[in-house]
């Protein structure tokens, strides 16, 4: 009986050890797992699109977990322990550990810098994602929203929803969006600061029921792409301005949304795609392909594009890009007479231009598309939509490739003069609205005269616009604007991103699992020793437990005797 | 037995080599990270004269910094093991509980690191000025040494590690400013010396020995220097006005040589003028830094710059802030003061200022002192400037002295000989040699005077060394000037006119290389009077007694209650921070080869705008090196910590385990035969059993 209960607390002992040792097991792998599970979350929100490679960095601590799991259920099996030690044990699991820890985490640093670099063309590098992968994919997701916002505002994804047709609709007093741009206006004008405006707009406002971030993105990018382009207010600081923002922000909101959430997943349609997902990414995939084509690779055979992603952007770096004459992918296709052009053997782009798709006359195919190339009155061959959309051919220049308006100046000309002139351009700024009446003039000057006549005969077809406009601190504002941004691209590097957008967010979760498998794998060591010195314990308590049992078992048998 | 012994000493090998390759390895990765900085600036400390003092200097480096923490973290696991050894007796638990402490003491130091950086980066990204950029702090982990190389991309898309970025800007604004951060030099530690007057305490001998240096101990000293009473015109108990009866220059006084310069001074009733002698001490330094307007640094009693001071970095810096801050200070405050014309402003506070100052020291409230200080300093000022008079003087020794050069006498005639039509250069060529290191100026001159290039200089020879300008533009007739005593003024201003320079235009040339200058008319006088401005401007002696006139130019008298009088205050402090940062960063910095503000930057090698343009690139560079070096070197430690943790703590965990099996085999407590030869030596013991009862 007092065997009985002596050999029940050493049980219970071993018991309650056993509970400290798969404590300490899940302190190990578990863990780890866990963690990049988290990471790998954070980074895949927003980009349900991108299915389970945002997960891969998860799935690879997951399987360093089988790996150990199998290595310790071998090494603690029966067999295992009969022919080794505890301590032997441990040193075979230590020995794991560090290997699936701290030689992958060194191999991370030491093998996998430059082959990432050179995977994605030398635009990300590990250094953006080993303590920033998480921020790195938010980046990248940037980029995703962004692409939708060029191409919903410039009616790429559906003319009903371009700037072009909005402003049309703001020159009729009794439209419905007219209305919304004085209500607006006047709302806008009880507001003192720009920032209690929007708290109160998109905050408290029960109108407005989509997440306030992305309408605020949504507001600052129609505000500096399209309104302070557009001559009708560039040069008038006025709240109209603001307050016609904030309309087109409503009408864009929900849609917006939508494609932001659904991003570049297909189910399949591809070209007969007229609405959702499908579309943008079928958008994507024609125009990318003539950026690509006829864009990035006549560039790259030129080694100054090499120069304008290393900060070498001199004047004559860009002067020689933007006139050298570069081959294209995309020829055209000649009548027998030699002279027609019956169609282009190619890439063609794909974009909203309702003037010159009502030049077309003839019949449309069942996708809505033109059956003949035609010329249009600009002198350019097109195919036109029955939605106002056109097939057109682009000529590349290198600032489109960079994506970005190359600002030149602001100056802030009341500053530099003093005074003296600070009453004058006030009341220039008094008179803001003569100067809007003259932007079909400023515009007739800068756009036609100058981008389309000038720049286009210097440059063989591309086109770079030249804007003025007063920004709202009140400088004049030069900026040397690339076409891209008005048909809907990114810079070369960003439109890349987007089509191997998986890849770049697997690597920022998988990145991110480096810095896991160094503090973690120090913690697993840590644990798995408990385990071993755990294990030892046990081992020699049940040894001299034997060995007391067969001591009184052999002592037994001389008491029945006598 | 012997097999176990074997087995022990190979446990007992195994034992150092896994500890050798835990901690040691991890001290030799932060070790081989660190060399990198060590003795690149600004990861270096000042400089120490001796040799215990830069031991001290490089020691407590920031470099040092990740070598000290890694031998801290060290040392607490090696005292953690110590303490184990001697408190836990079982082996096992001994392990466990030093490996627990191992990792708490490896892991907690990084995310200390983490945590104080984070939001020390996120504190002062808020603190600096608008236009300074302090980067997250996990955007300087990650980029603070670089992973990625330039394999495959020919460099062109190389990453720089933001450790590398500093050393870079640091050095290449040395190099433009001609800063010296080695040996002696760095910390501007060096070239310290004063042309401040000796005091009686600077003597400091205690003649008479009786334990303190006053005025019987003056006397004497007095008596050493061969002065007679009555000789001596002593106006105060504290400053030493000793004859020099000997005439002889230096004198020795007690072993140590002085040089003694004779001026006037003005009496302390200010009624007549007095002889005056000026003791210096050629080797005296300011023997300490202090505290003053642009921080630590050597500095004369009246708290300018001690005159032959080279800055250190941090004080070049401070000097060009106030350069800068004050300028933006004065444009957003000019207007607030309700005056006109600014320029008229400032020359207000300049004139104002000058008379306040002498004020101060010649007025009623003047004592003795100041009223002796302000003449003789002043007798000094005029002994060690150029006035036009002394410039005419010095043209005229010029002249005569080239002018009727023996040797030129005889060489010309074999120069005619040998170059036809004599020597003759193009003025474009010799003003292209020159002004070759100030562009702009060039380029002006280009601009203005498009026939500058044609024309012809010549030299010739008629009895006396003659120029001669040929070529001038609009077929005027040559010019010929001859250099002779009646060099002068006169006659450069015939020359410099025949080439189609006017005052203005020279006015405009010398302001472009930093001196300013400004002409009223095209007339001899105007240049003389331009010349005169110019002179005054490069005032070579500045007193290191006096305060300086930058001291005055704020009016206390005005009211700073009242508004207009505020700014008008404040706008004058500004200027005075202006004006003095003009002076210590220009002309001070023009006298001693480093200069920071100006035409020509450091020694002259470098254009202006190779230099630190505005405030917020200042502003940058102080923020920069207020954290960057430390924080570098610290992230070194870091990052290693966190690579090799793991590795440490396993092969701590094998060095225990090693150790275990080296004591179990030396106590016989494993026994050999259990080993897998015996039991395969049993398997096949049994087998042959099997075989022979089967058979």
């Amino acid at each position: 009986m007092a065997k009985n209960k002596k050999a029940t607390k050493k049980q219970k002992r071993f018991v309650g050890l056993g509970f400290v040792k798969a404590l300490c097991y899940l302190l190990t792998f578990p863990v780890i797992v866990a963690l990049a599970f988290l990471i790998c979350m954070k980074t895949a929100e927003g980009v349900s699109f991108y299915s389970f490679w945002p997960y891969v960095g998860a799935v690879v601590a997951g399987l360093f977990l089988i790996i150990f799991a199998i290595v310790a259920l071998a090494v603690n099996s029966p067999r295992g322990r009969r022919k080794h030690n505890a301590m032997r044990r441990t040193a075979s699991l230590l020995i794991c550990c560090i290997v699936l820890t701290g030689v992958f985490g060194l191999a991370f640093d030491v093998v996998l810098p430059d082959v990432i670099a050179k995977a994605t063309s030398n635009t990300l590098y590990v250094e953006d994602v080993y303590n920033n992968g998480v921020d790195q994919a938010e980046t990248i997701k940037g980029y995703t929203r962004q692409f939708v916002r060029l191409n919903l505002v410039n009616g790429n994804y559906d003319g009903e929803l371009a700037y072009v047709t909005f402003k049309d609709l703001y020159e009729d007093p009794d439209s419905d969006f007219t209305a919304a741009v004085e209500y607006y206006t006047d709302v806008y004008k009880d507001e003192a600061e720009d920032e209690t405006f929007f708290e109160f707009w998109f905050d408290g406002n029960q109108d407005f029921e989509y997440t306030s971030d992305l309408d605020r993105e949504l507001y600052d990018f129609i505000y500096n792409s399209y309104i302070l382009m557009d001559y009708d207010f560039a040069l008038n600081n006025s709240v109209e301005r603001k307050a016609f923002c904030l309309a087109l922000v409503e009408q864009y909101s929900a849609t917006y949304e939508k494609l932001c959430e659904e991003g570049f997943k297909t189910n399949g349609l591809g070209a007969l795609a007229t609405t959702g997902n499908d579309r943008m990414t079928w958008i994507y995939g024609k125009n990318y392909a003539s950026m690509d084509m006829d864009g990035y690779l006549p560039f790259n055979d030129d080694s100054g594009l090499g120069y304008a992603t290393s900060n070498r952007m001199t004047i004559p770096v860009v002067i020689r890009l933007i006139l050298n004459d570069s081959y294209t992918y995309t020829q055209p296709v000649y009548a027998e007479d030699g002279q027609t052009i019956i169609d282009y053997d190619g890439f063609m782009t794909y974009l909203y231009m309702p003037e010159i798709a009502d030049e077309y006359t003839g019949d449309y195919d069942e996708n809505g598309r033109g059956l003949e190339l035609f010329q249009a009155s600009d002198g350019n061959h097109y195919y036109a939509y029955e939605t106002g959309h056109v097939d057109a051919i682009i000529n590349w220049c290198v600032l489109d490739m960079l994506g970005d308006p190359m600002p030149l100046a602001e100056l802030d000309l009341g500053g530099l003069l003093g005074d003296d002139i600070g009453a004058i351009l006030d009341m220039i700024g008094g008179i803001g609205g003569i100067l809007s009446g003259q932007s079909g003039n400023i515009e007739e000057l800068l756009n036609e005269g100058l981008t389309n006549k000038v720049i286009v005969e210097a440059t063989d077809g591309q086109k770079l616009y030249l804007h003025l406009y007063v920004a709202d601190n009140g400088a004049i504002g030069i900026a040397l604007v690339p076409q891209a941004i008005q048909y809907g691209f990114l810079g070369y590097q960003y439109m890349t991103w987007l089509e191997s957008g998986n890849l770049l967010v697997t690597i920022c979760g998988l990145m991110s699992l480096r810095n896991l498998l160094y503090i973690f794998g120090a913690v697993s060591l840590v644990m798995i020793f408990a385990i071993g010195v755990i294990n030892a314990h046990i081992e020699k308590k049940r040894e001299e437990l034997e060995k007391e049992e067969a001591e009184k078992e052999d002592a037994e048998p001389q008491l029945v005797e006598a | 037995m012997e097999q176990r012994v074997k087995k022990a000493k190979l446990f007992r090998t195994l034992k150092v080599v896994y500890y050798c390759l835990g901690l040691p390895v991890f001290l030799l990765a932060v070790f081989t990270l660190t060399m990198s900085n060590i003795g690149h600036n600004p990861f270096m400390g000042d400089y120490g004269e001796g040799l215990f003092t830069s031991i001290k200097s490089l020691l407590s480096a920031p470099a040092m910094y990740a070598i000290w923490i890694a031998l801290a973290v060290w040392l607490v696991i090696g005292l953690v093991q110590i303490i184990c050894k001697f408190a836990i007796k079982n082996r096992r638990t001994r392990a466990m509980v030093v490996v627990a402490i191992m990792l708490i003491v490896l892991l907690v130091p990084m995310f200390a690191i983490d945590a104080i950086y984070t939001a020390k980066l996120e504190t002062l990204a808020t603190e600096v000025a608008e236009g300074v950029v302090v980067k997250d702090y996990n955007y300087q982990l990650s980029y603070y040494r670089t992973h990625t190389s330039a394999a495959g991309n020919n460099g062109l898309s190389m990453k720089t590690s933001l450790t590398d970025t500093l050393k870079n800007t640091v050095e290449q604004y040395l190099k433009v400013y001609n800063i010296p951060m080695y040996g002696s030099f760095k910390g501007g530690n060096a070239a310290n010396f004063t042309n401040e007057a000796l005091y009686y305490d600077d003597f400091g001998y205690d003649y008479n020995a009786d334990g303190v240096v006053d005025s019987y101990d003056h006397i004497l000293i007095r008596n050493e220097a061969k002065g007679e009473p009555g000789d001596f015109n002593k106006v105060w108990a504290d400053s030493l006005v000793l004859t020099n009866m000997y005439g002889e220059n230096p004198v020795e006084v007690f072993g140590n040589f002085y040089s003694v310069h004779y001026t006037q001074a003005v009496s302390p009733d200010a009624s007549e003028n007095v002889e005056c002698y000026v003791w210096y001490d050629g080797n005296k330094v300011v023997y300490e830094k202090s505290e003053g307007v642009y921080g630590e640094a050597y500095y004369n009693k009246n708290g300018m710059l001690a005159d032959g001071y080279i800055y250190s970095l941090d004080v070049a810096l401070r000097i060009l802030e106030d350069y800068y801050q004050s300028q933006e200070d004065m444009k957003a405050l000019f207007k607030a003061t309700g005056k006109a014309n600014e320029a008229e402003f400032r020359a207000e506070i300049e004139a104002e200022a000058a008379a306040r100052r002498e004020e101060r020291y010649t007025g009623a409230e003047a004592t003795e002192e100041d009223i002796f200080l302000w003449g003789r300093e002043n007798a000094m000022a005029a002994d060690y400037s150029l006035t036009v008079d002394e410039l005419n003087r010095v043209l005229g020794e010029l002249g005569g002295a080239l002018g009727s050069a023996k040797l030129l006498e005889e060489l010309f005639p074999i120069i005619n000989m040998v170059v036809s039509g004599g020597l003759s250069f193009s003025v474009g060529q010799i003003l292209g040699m020159v002004l070759g290191n100030m562009p702009e100026t060039l380029a002006f001159l280009s601009a203005q005077l498009t026939d500058l290039v044609n024309i012809k200089l010549a030299i010739a020879w008629s009895g006396n060394l003659q120029i001669v300008l040929k070529d001038l533009p609009g077929g005027q007739p040559d010019v010929t000037i001859d250099l002779d005593d009646n060099f002068s003024v006169a006659t450069v201003k015939k020359l410099i006119s025949s080439l189609g320079i006017s005052n203005n235009m020279l006015a405009e040339i010398i302001t472009m290389i930093g001196l300013e200058a400004k002409a009223d008319d095209n007339s001899l006088t105007g240049l003389e009077n331009m010349l005169a401005g110019l002179l005054e401007n490069l005032y070579w002696y500045t007193s290191p007694v006096l305060a300086p006139v930058y001291d005055f130019y704020v009016n206390e008298d005005l009211d700073p209650e009242d508004e207009t009088d505020a700014a008008i205050m404040a706008y004058q402090e500004a200027y005075a921070k202006y004006k003095r940062a003009e002076y210590e960063g220009g002309l001070h910095g023009y006298l001693c080869g480093s200069r920071l503000i100006g035409g020509s930057l450091g020694s002259g090698n470098y254009a202006e705008s190779h230099g630190l343009q505005n405030l917020t690139a200042v502003k940058q560079l102080q923020t920069d090196l207020e954290y960057q070096p430390t924080m570098y070197s610290i992230l070194i430690v870091r990052d290693m910590l966190m690579t090799f943790a793991a590795f440490i703590l396993f092969f701590t965990m094998m060095s225990y385990i090693a150790a275990d099996r080296e004591i179990l085999w030396a106590t016989g407590k494993i026994d050999p035969s259990k080993g897998k030869k015996a039991k395969k030596g049993k398997k096949a013991d049994k087998a042959d059993e099997n075989n022979k009862e089967v058979a």
